[in-house]
């Protein structure tokens, strides 16, 4: 039974020889293709392989990979973001043209862990848009636009938007030091974030409702008021200071989500927003659509990746979406 | 943000003690219409007025639901939530579900710190593993599902990982309380992308539970 399972199916990926599952990815991808040339995004490719430094480890790093000729180790990609920007600054240094902004999209397979609690590696098909040269505070309130009317479009139901920056955790990382903080903030385990400060001195009642307004935020004008509510209540100068970096690391995302929702893109401002990946210099988004339980969509600004593997420091902004799950619909 | 029209909150509950523990603390919030489910074999009770639906279902299962996105909120032990690493969020503490998970042994095996090899039955592998690694032991985990207080006395382990609430059942088999792990509690936890998508109403239930 269990070998004539292993001849007609393929594990990990797409079920392939779903014709009707094909007809929809190939149609929604070719919407999609259509948008992003019209805003002069161009289709590169980059290869399935490469070398393990180019990406992130996740669990199932090596649970393919193989050596070529030269001896050289090879890993699946799990992410598309770092091969384009990689394949970008090698243009970049054998080109006599005077490059200051390129776009690029790329349709293809990444492979990576599936979720935490079950770390199988899987074939996940996505799109993906990087935008190379622009200012990320000018860039990104098109970029989430675009990313909008791409889900719209291929799916035809409402989407919803987050948009955080990550310098917030940064700050928070290097103020804490401990090495489980980004973990309770990416869970927003509220419980256990109030008791990490309480071993730093906080006051418990005061430092859980400042948890829970960071993570589980209301509107801005209310967010506001009860940010200032908690401020005032410590007694703790450097508390104080804490909370004002924040606000102050806040201002510029605030900004953005403004200039976004007047784009008429259905979006929220998160104080705090984290994302596995390292590279992410600034702002990230995500987006939701009914139906699915985690973001199709997610993106940011990643100003230090060219600067990685070129001479020159470029900023760099982007999203990928996961066609994967939006076939699920 | 607004919610999708008619969208309502489901919440997991495990069965058992917890699940009335639950539904009381709830009740107590003005969050559910009733402080006790009846005493039938149904999994799933609507609660029309506050409009939310429950699901009971097994303790280790509550997380899956919500991870998943098939329940937006559930109640759940942390011990279970460690041991499980789910990708949820966990906006509160609850103020029931208090206990520990503890080493127990039986009087025949007192001299278990002692042994080259022991072994460990737990129906917490994961956190019993990194426990007994972190303290440099050489140990086997004999994974067991339930009864685990039995196991040193037939034999198939030296030790074992357990919670301990009052320490009845410890007690009651002759068993003596070692090093405790960690302390649990109940945990509030909800899916990511019901937050995202459902935002108001679940601000709403946060707020009346006066999380925020």
């Amino acid at each position: 039974m269990h070998s004539e399972f292993r001849k007609t199916r393929s594990p990990y990926g797409f079920p392939f020889l779903d014709p009707r599952a094909t007809e929809n990815l190939y149609a929604m991808i070719e919407k999609i293709k259509k948008l992003l040339i019209d805003e002069n995004y161009r289709g590169v490719i980059p290869g399935t392989l490469d070398f393990p430094e180019t990406f992130q480890e996740y669990e199932t790093f090596d649970a393919f990979h193989s050596r070529d000729s030269h001896g050289e180790d090879l890993y699946l990609r799990s992410d598309a973001t770092a091969q384009i920007i990689k394949g970008f600054a090698n243009f970049l240094e054998h080109s006599h043209e005077k490059i200051n902004e390129y776009k690029y999209f790329y349709v293809l397979p990444v492979f990576r862990d599936a979720r935490k609690s079950y770390p199988r590696l899987r074939e996940i098909y996505q799109v993906g848009a990087e935008n190379i040269g622009m200012d990320s505070d000018m860039a990104m309130p098109e970029l989430v636009y675009l990313a909008d009317k791409m889900m719209k479009q291929t799916i035809g139901k409402e989407t919803r938007f987050i948009i955080g920056d990550v310098r917030v955790l940064h700050y928070i990382s290097e103020y804490s030091s401990s090495i489980k903080i980004k973990d309770m903030i990416l869970n927003r385990d509220v419980p256990s974030l109030s008791k990490e400060f309480g071993e730093l001195g906080w006051d418990l009642s005061m430092v859980n409702q400042m948890w829970s307004v960071m993570l589980y935020a209301p509107e801005l004008l209310e967010w506001k008021e009860r940010w200032n509510f908690i401020k005032s209540k410590l007694n703790n100068k450097l508390h104080q200071a804490f909370m004002n970096e924040i606000e102050r690391l806040s201002a510029p995302v605030q900004k953005i989500h403004a200039d976004i929702e007047k784009k008429g893109v259905n979006i929220s401002w998160e104080p705090l927003l984290v994302r596995n990946v390292e590279y992410y210099t600034g702002f990230i988004f995500e987006g939701y659509v009914e139906g699915l339980s985690v973001a199709p969509l997610r993106g940011g600004s990643y100003d230090n990746l060219v600067g990685k593997y070129s001479r020159r420091d470029m900023t760099a902004c982007g999203f990928a979406l996961d066609m994967s799950s939006l076939i699920l619909l | 943000m607004k919610p999708p029209k008619g969208a309502s909150l489901r919440i997991a509950l495990p069965k058992g003690r917890m699940s009335e523990e639950s539904i009381a603390y709830l009740h107590s919030r003005k969050l559910s219409s009733f402080s006790e489910f009846p005493s039938n074999r149904k999994l799933i009770f609507n609660d029309p007025e506050k409009n939310i639906e429950y699901v009971l279902v097994r303790s280790k299962d509550v997380a899956t639901y919500v991870e998943h996105g098939s329940c937006d909120f559930g109640i759940i032990g942390y011990d279970l939530l460690v041991e499980g690493q789910y990708d949820v969020f966990i906006p509160a503490e609850l103020p029931f579900g208090k206990c520990s998970l503890c080493t127990a042994y039986s009087e025949q095996h007192k001299d278990w710190q002692s042994k080259k090899n022991i072994r460990v039955a737990t129906k917490y592998p994961k956190l019993a593993s990194k426990y007994f690694f972190d303290q440099g032991f050489n140990f086997q985990i004999i994974e067991l599902y339930g009864s685990i207080e039995i196991a040193p006395l037939t034999g198939i382990a030296d030790v074992i990982v357990d919670l301990v609430s009052t320490g009845q059942t410890l007690q009651e088999n002759n068993l003596v309380q070692g090093p405790k792990i960690m302390e649990s509690s109940a945990r509030l936890i909800l899916n990511p992308g019901s937050y995202f998508l459902k935002r108001d109403l679940v601000q709403s239930f946060l707020n009346k539970l006066s999380i925020e």
